[in-house]
């Protein structure tokens, strides 16, 4: 808002600047068309204020245009006359400080070149005030669309996942209550943190939630695949308080286990890394399978890394970056994102 | 006895079943598979009499191996979480069970197994064409030596109808299936499959340009240079689609 009104005296400067330098064409003093180009000016620029203020009180019509174009005229007059009036007085208040008596030196015949520069001025800061404002509202509607789509997607744990743990719970109960128990605990944990998520309409969290709940889906998983499932998750410390979308490193776990690990008889070792370099957070997860084609794992998986990268998009614009590539034995998806700590303002 | 073959990815989902089967009298399993292409080599090897089939399974799924079937023992579809597939088996009084399943939901399967089990069943192919979800993703083909080949849609070049079966062209290979041309066009994707002619469906975007051969007759020529003919009515079709 301060950018707004700085610039915007800046091209009044700027104006008047060039205003004097066209009377001083005209043979005067700088002293004199400097004040001069102020008289004229000044009442059309703080006018111009309250012109730039028009769309909030009258808003562009969707319809009866007519009513409105009749509006606008009527103000364009009013603001010929109030910042003529304003010129008048100026130039009285002159001819006092410089003079010393009360005069009004206008040469009269000038008025016609002086009522069309206020109705070009008038025209120019409408159009630029309802420009302006359409361009707001549009990035209000864009910046609402992108919330109503994170609704839909932040909630992402897969009913799959869910219903095959608990299926294999039911199988666990009477062999090994133990691991039964633990294990209903765990899905208690990950259900508890999917409804959050939900219900609060969250879309970042610190990394230490995320990967709490990570470690939750890996040791459920485990269970699930056994010994063909190994992992290693390893975030320092100094990055655990940033924070990262919900579900991001989920995801991308998910998809290791679901294309590189499960269908493989043999498993395999899947790594979990978080660092931080130049202002940005980085995540590694690399899986040691068998390397299938990541056009196939971008095809297959279309309902989680594509979300992935949308909401990347919706919730950092540029700043984010999601990238899959195969490295020796394996697939690795990195997500870059700009380094934000818990508790920092978000607008 | 009444031979059954246990079919799923999950080890713990299996162990479930073994043991609800185990506590059940008359139910012998011959075989455990981890994945669908085990599926298909065990039901051609032991002819079972019941086949209980998980749905979710990674690179060929329960409907996949169906299809891949010549023999049709009686299917219990295991399932976690499918829509589609529920509103498929309540349309075809298909039995099913919905993971997770308590010993006494299995039971009452078991019951119904066995009045059934002398039954009429249907050929599992027809079922299995009716039960995937369409447009398919991927064609699934068993070969007469057993092997299994499964296919993306995504890959393929064009089908060539030979017979009454077909014969794919995908990557500069060819692999016959038996299957009639006109049904797997009304299974694949018609924004991507084109019947160009009675004999060829084609993938639209292996298209390099299409060239007026004789009057009323056009040759589609595709990225690698293979020529196809075009029909009067194909290339209707094809210009509705381009």
């Amino acid at each position: 808002m301060k950018r707004g009104v700085l610039m915007y005296a800046l091209i009044w400067v700027v104006l008047i600047a060039i205003y004097t330098i066209g009377l001083l064409g005209l043979q005067m003093s700088i002293s004199l068309a400097l004040r001069n180009a102020i008289a004229q000016l000044l009442p059309d620029a703080l006018l111009g204020l309250a012109v730039m203020r028009l769309p909030a009180v009258l808003p562009w019509p969707e319809e009866r245009r007519d009513r409105f174009f009749a509006i606008l005229v009527g103000l364009l007059i009013a603001f010929i006359v109030i910042a003529g009036a304003g010129w008048i007085g100026l130039v009285a208040v002159d001819s006092m400080i410089f003079r010393g008596k009360f005069a009004v030196p206008i040469e009269w015949r000038l008025l016609p070149f002086r009522v069309m520069n206020d109705v070009l001025i008038f025209c120019m800061l409408t159009g630029i005030a309802y420009a302006r404002e359409t361009a707001q509202r549009a990035a209000r509607a864009e910046t609402l669309r992108a919330r109503a789509s994170l609704e839909a997607l932040r909630s992402q744990l897969n009913p799959h996942f869910i219903f095959n743990t608990f299926h294999a719970l039911v199988g666990l109960v009477r062999r090994d209550p133990a691991i039964a128990e633990s294990g209903l605990e765990k899905l208690g944990d990950l259900l508890r943190y999917s409804l959050r998520v939900h219900r609060d309409g969250i879309d970042e969290v610190p990394l230490r939630e995320e990967l709490a709940f990570v470690e939750s889906y890996l040791q459920l998983e485990h269970l699930r695949l056994g010994d063909r499932l190994r992992m290693r998750v390893d975030a320092p410390e100094a990055t655990l308080e940033y924070l990262v979308p919900t579900f991001a490193v989920q995801i991308l776990v998910e998809n290791a286990i679901r294309h590189a690990i499960a269908p493989r008889a043999a498993g395999g070792f899947l790594d979990v890394r978080a660092d931080e370099a130049d202002g940005r957070l980085r995540i590694a997860v690399q899986d040691e399978g068998d390397g299938e084609a990541i056009a196939e794992r971008f095809e297959g998986s279309r309902m989680g890394l594509r979300l992935l990268q949308d909401r990347l998009t919706a919730l950092y614009r540029g700043g984010a970056s999601l990238e899959l590539r195969s490295v020796e034995r394996g697939t690795r998806a990195e997500l870059q994102l700009p380094v934000r700590p818990r508790g920092e303002d978000e607008s | 006895m009444i031979r059954a073959i246990l079919v799923d990815d999950e080890p713990l989902a299996r162990d479930v079943l073994r043991e609800y089967l185990a506590a059940a009298e008359d139910f012998e399993i011959v075989a455990e598979c981890a994945n669908g292409f085990e599926a298909v080599r065990a039901v051609t090897e032991h002819d079972p009499d019941v086949l209980f089939l998980d749905i979710q399974m990674p690179k060929l799924d329960g409907f996949e191996v169906l299809e891949l079937l010549d023999r049709s023992p009686i299917v219990v579809f295991v399932t976690a979480y499918d829509d589609y597939a529920l509103r498929a088996f309540e349309v075809h009084a298909l039995d099913y069970l919905l993971k997770p399943f308590s010993e006494e939901r299995f039971r009452a399967v078991l019951q119904r197994i066995k009045s059934q089990k002398d039954g009429l069943k249907p050929a599992p192919r027809q079922l299995a064409s009716t039960l995937r979800q369409k447009p398919l993703q991927r064609i699934v083909v068993r070969s007469d030596d057993g092997t299994i080949q499964v296919i993306p849609a995504a890959r393929v070049d064009y089908i060539e109808a030979a017979d009454d079966a077909v014969v794919i062209a995908t990557g500069g290979t060819k692999i016959r299936k038996q299957e009639s041309i006109g049904e797997l066009a009304g299974e694949l994707d018609p924004d991507r499959f084109v019947r160009i002619h009675r004999s060829y469906l084609l993938n639209i975007d292996r298209i390099e340009k299409i060239e007026l051969y004789a009057k009323d007759s056009r040759v589609a020529i595709l990225r690698d240079g293979t020529r196809l003919p075009v029909s009067r009515s194909g290339y209707a079709r094809l210009k509705e689609l381009l």
